[in-house]
């Protein structure tokens, strides 16, 4: 374990070391996603200019939510970007043996490879966006919320991990399934408002299939004293738990099906 | 050590018909093709061996060290690595093995060469020292001095190559697969490969397996063939019986300035008694003979005496002919 | 070396990535419902706020006229869009482009025609038949149909095409200079997304802020063909839009052709 964690640091450092030589893409990238917030967050400004509440949710509550919601987003993003590459060309071009040649593990070698600040601007922006709506909705974080909050983040993040992970290891079968992804991690927009604006079955879907309504809307609620502990971060918690094994054993699965089948 | 027996590996593909309507037929249809890729080989390699592994494409080659190596699972038989089941115990294999795949590199391509062994390094978990006397010991040997900073995108096909083959020994594994390692290099670099390559065998005592189409590969690295065609072992034995046993035939294409006629270059036959074979079109003359009698230079020599010679080009055995052979000798 | 400019030579190009997108339709239809993804969330808001609203119409839209803009504007952007700036990109980076340089085709006719392929694709496929479904809901909602509108929305969508095509093309151009062109243009499909009205109509904007983005060309892509389908632009709003974009696609050629001549000197070619 010790290992891995020294090796991966190794990684990061070599990550950084090539930053110096793309430092104008580290930083269009990172305004890019940035920007993609802005215009997010004037999304709901707008929509608010003409309402007084959504729902029954306040201004300040929906950019909880949201900016909650952005959190794991950008954390996943940052530590797993290489996923859609697995799903795009790493199998398609038989380029996933040298990590089966290797003593380490494959998915550990696959997500270390590729560090993607970009995220970052998803984190950010979160992160501003829940310290502002906090503030002006008067939410008191106490040390054990604080700790409750860094709970719920991590959970969710690894929530978002397990679908991303499910799902591009369907190109261990079809060799190509990039737009499946796609379309999947699609889905997670969905968590970003409130689950009441939606049908029961696109509720449904999103709590009980592709678990996306808790990275987002659950915990979010949780926190803004409208929802309760249980689905907000002990189901939090299990769906995380369960959602990566889950997640990894169709993982390994497909290296299975991927030895037996060739390239 | 590495054993292999009985070692079977099939294909199931969904039956594919052609066009439009045989794609949506295709991907309601439950039929499957089979295809064996390997089909029952043995064989046993001890400790220091150079094996040439050869056959045509298609011939299951690259299937049986993808099971050597583990990264594909056998429908049948067994391999074993130095005690380990490849596929079974992938990473515990994994750590006394390197491999070079001819066409796909292991390097990172993004980083600097160097990095790339300082990765390697912690990946193999390689002492300090011991890396640093292997590092001095491959730059002597594959030159990697002069493009150790660099990007491995930016590196030539050659040096990337030296750079893989480096790569593939950092942490002195026990065995070393080369799958196809010098495809698309220049004469130079397809020198040093092979220099290397002994060297390495000889200093460390590394059991190499080399797959190659390339029969000079064999001539300067091999004391074993193994031969393969259709995914069955045809041949398993030593280079210098095959040169005996099969012959050994190399032709030349002469041209010269003046037509010429059969009769005008009879007289090139004594140099090996009938065993020469000529045949004469305007220019061109083309000697076929066994390179184990004659040599080529010494064919060249006399006909250079002779005659005024614009041009010539000489075509070795390919690996497919010498196939051909041993299986009209079989049957 | 003298280019081509027979109509003939290019058309190659614009069939070719038709059969291409052809052959992979499993996954173009899945990437068009991954997109649909974000029209169906843009919906449930949209119900959502005019449920929350006191008055059933807002800044001149009635929720059904809302539901309709979304999805007007949606089919809209998917029949002018192609996804021209990756296939540039990629040939800079895997240094086919070089070979496509010395080849006596003008790349910038090659580009365009390539997107066109794209355009007939999803034109066949997708926008026929919901074009179709879209103006059938707007018949039972407004229980009238004006073939006047439909008819100028062709007109203003085809403009909007080209506009759009070119802009791309000049975008796409600055991956002859930068590497990292996936944050730049999730950078300017952001921006231009919102600015072209597709998430929300532009008349939610404050007023000053509206003036700006309707002398832009963003919202002549996507808007102007939308508004025009619906029936809110009308006479000389119409013709003034209607010139607007005529006049922004002129400028986008200069743009690009000017572009072209920088960049071309500049080009880092990436690859062994």
């Amino acid at each position: 374990m010790k290992r891995y964690l020294i090796l991966y640091n190794k990684f990061l450092q070599q990550y950084i070391k090539s930053l110096i030589e793309y430092r104008a893409d580290f930083i269009l990238g990172l305004i890019g996603f940035a920007l993609v917030q802005g215009t997010n967050v004037i999304f709901i400004k707008l929509i608010f200019s003409t309402i007084p509440n959504l729902s029954g949710w306040s201004f300040y509550e929906i950019l909880f939510i949201y900016g909650f919601s952005q959190i794991p987003r950008g954390i996943d993003h940052i530590f797993t970007d290489n996923l859609w590459m697995i799903s795009g060309n790493i199998i398609v071009n038989g380029n996933f043996d040298r990590y089966l040649i290797r003593p380490l593990n494959p998915l550990f070698q696959v997500l270390a490879e590729r560090f993607q600040p970009d995220g970052f601007g998803e984190l950010i922006t979160g992160i501003i966006l829940v310290i502002i709506s906090s503030k002006n909705l008067n939410i008191a974080f106490t040390f054990s919320k604080i700790l409750l909050l860094i709970l719920a983040i991590i959970c969710a993040s690894l929530i978002y991990t397990a679908i991303k992970l499910a799902v591009a290891s369907i190109a261990f079968w079809l060799k190509f399934a990039q737009s499946y992804l796609f379309m999947t991690y699609q889905l997670s927009n969905f968590a970003r408002y409130p689950m009441g604006i939606y049908p029961n079955a696109i509720r449904s879907i999103l709590t009980f299939i592709i678990p996306f309504a808790f990275t987002g809307y659950y915990p979010g609620v949780y926190f803004l004293e409208k929802g309760n502990l249980f689905s907000g971060i002990i189901l939090t918690f299990l769906v995380a738990i369960i959602g990566m094994c889950i997640a990894y054993m169709i993982w390994l699965k497909g290296i299975r099906q991927y030895e037996s089948s060739g390239s | 050590m590495i054993e292999v027996e009985n070692l079977k590996k099939e294909f199931r593909m969904n039956k594919k018909y052609p066009g439009f309507k045989g794609a949506i037929k295709s991907f309601f249809s439950k039929e499957y093709t089979n295809k064996v890729a390997v089909d029952g080989i043995s064989f046993k390699i001890d400790d220091g061996e150079i094996v040439g592994y050869i056959g045509a494409n298609g011939a299951g080659k690259s299937t049986t060290i993808k099971m050597m190596t583990g990264i594909l699972t056998p429908t049948n038989g067994k391999v074993l690595v130095n005690g380990n089941i490849p596929y079974k115990d992938r990473q515990d294999n994994a750590k006394n093995i390197g491999v070079v795949f001819g066409q796909k590199t292991q390097l990172w391509w993004d980083l600097p060469l160097s990095e790339t062994f300082s990765l390697l390094k912690d990946i193999y978990e390689v002492e300090e020292k011991e890396f640093e006397e292997r590092m001095k010991f491959l730059n002597e040997v594959l030159d990697l001095e002069s493009f150790m900073l660099s990007p491995v995108r930016t590196l030539s096909l050659g040096q990337r190559m030296r750079a893989d083959l480096a790569a593939a020994f950092i942490h002195n594994p026990r065995v070393i697969y080369l799958d196809e390692p010098t495809i698309g290099l220049d004469v130079v670099v397809k020198d040093n490969v092979r220099k290397a390559i002994k060297k390495i065998n000889e200093d460390f005592g590394t059991t190499i397996i080399l797959t190659t189409h390339d029969l000079n590969d064999i001539e300067e690295l091999c004391n074993r063939i193994i031969i393969i065609d259709s995914g069955k072992l045809i041949y398993d034995g030593g280079l210098k019986e095959i040169k005996e046993k099969y012959g050994y035939t190399t032709s030349i294409e002469v041209q010269i300035r003046q037509k010429i006629n059969l009769d005008e270059v009879e007289f090139i036959k004594e140099l090996d008694m009938e065993r020469i074979k000529l045949s004469t079109k305007e220019n061109k003359l083309i000697v076929t003979f066994n390179k184990n009698n004659v040599s080529t230079t010494d064919i060249i020599g006399i006909l250079m005496a002779k005659f005024d010679i614009i041009d010539f080009s000489v075509n070795e055995t390919s690996v497919e002919e010498i196939v051909k052979k041993i299986y009209r000798n079989e049957v | 070396m003298k280019k081509s400019m027979k109509l003939k030579t290019y058309l190659p190009f614009a069939i070719n990535v038709f059969q291409r997108k052809l052959s992979y339709r499993a996954d173009a239809v899945i990437f068009i419902l991954g997109e649909a993804v974000m029209l169906a969330v843009t919906y449930y808001l949209w119900k959502a706020v005019y449920g929350s609203s006191q008055n059933s119409i807002m800044n001149g839209f009635s929720l059904n006229e809302m539901i309709i803009y979304i999805l007007i504007s949606f089919i809209t952007s998917l029949v002018i869009s192609a996804d021209i700036v990756t296939d540039m990109y990629r040939e800079v980076k895997d240094g086919s482009i070089a070979i496509n340089l010395i080849r006596p085709i003008s790349y910038e006719k090659r580009m365009i025609f390539q997107g066109l392929g794209n355009v007939m694709y999803n034109f066949i496929f997708i926008f026929i038949s919901s074009f179709v479904v879209i103006t059938i809901l707007y018949y039972k909602y407004s229980e009238s149909l004006n073939l006047f509108n439909i008819i100028f929305y062709f007109v203003s969508t085809i403009l909007g095409l080209l506009i759009n095509l070119y802009y791309r093309y000049a975008f796409g151009l600055l991956s002859f200079k930068i590497t990292n062109m996936w944050g730049l243009s999730q950078m300017m499909g952001a921006v231009s997304e919102l600015l072209s009205g597709t998430l929300i109509p532009i008349v939610f904007f404050p007023k000053t802020i509206q003036w700006i983005f309707n002398i832009l060309p963003f919202s002549s892509m996507i808007y102007t063909p939308s508004m025009i389908y619906l029936g809110k632009l009308t006479g000389a709003e119409l013709v003034k839009a209607i010139g607007i974009q005529v006049i922004w696609l002129m400028i986008i050629i200069v743009i690009a052709r000017v572009m072209w001549n920088t960049l071309i000197k500049k080009l880092t070619i990436l690859g062994g």
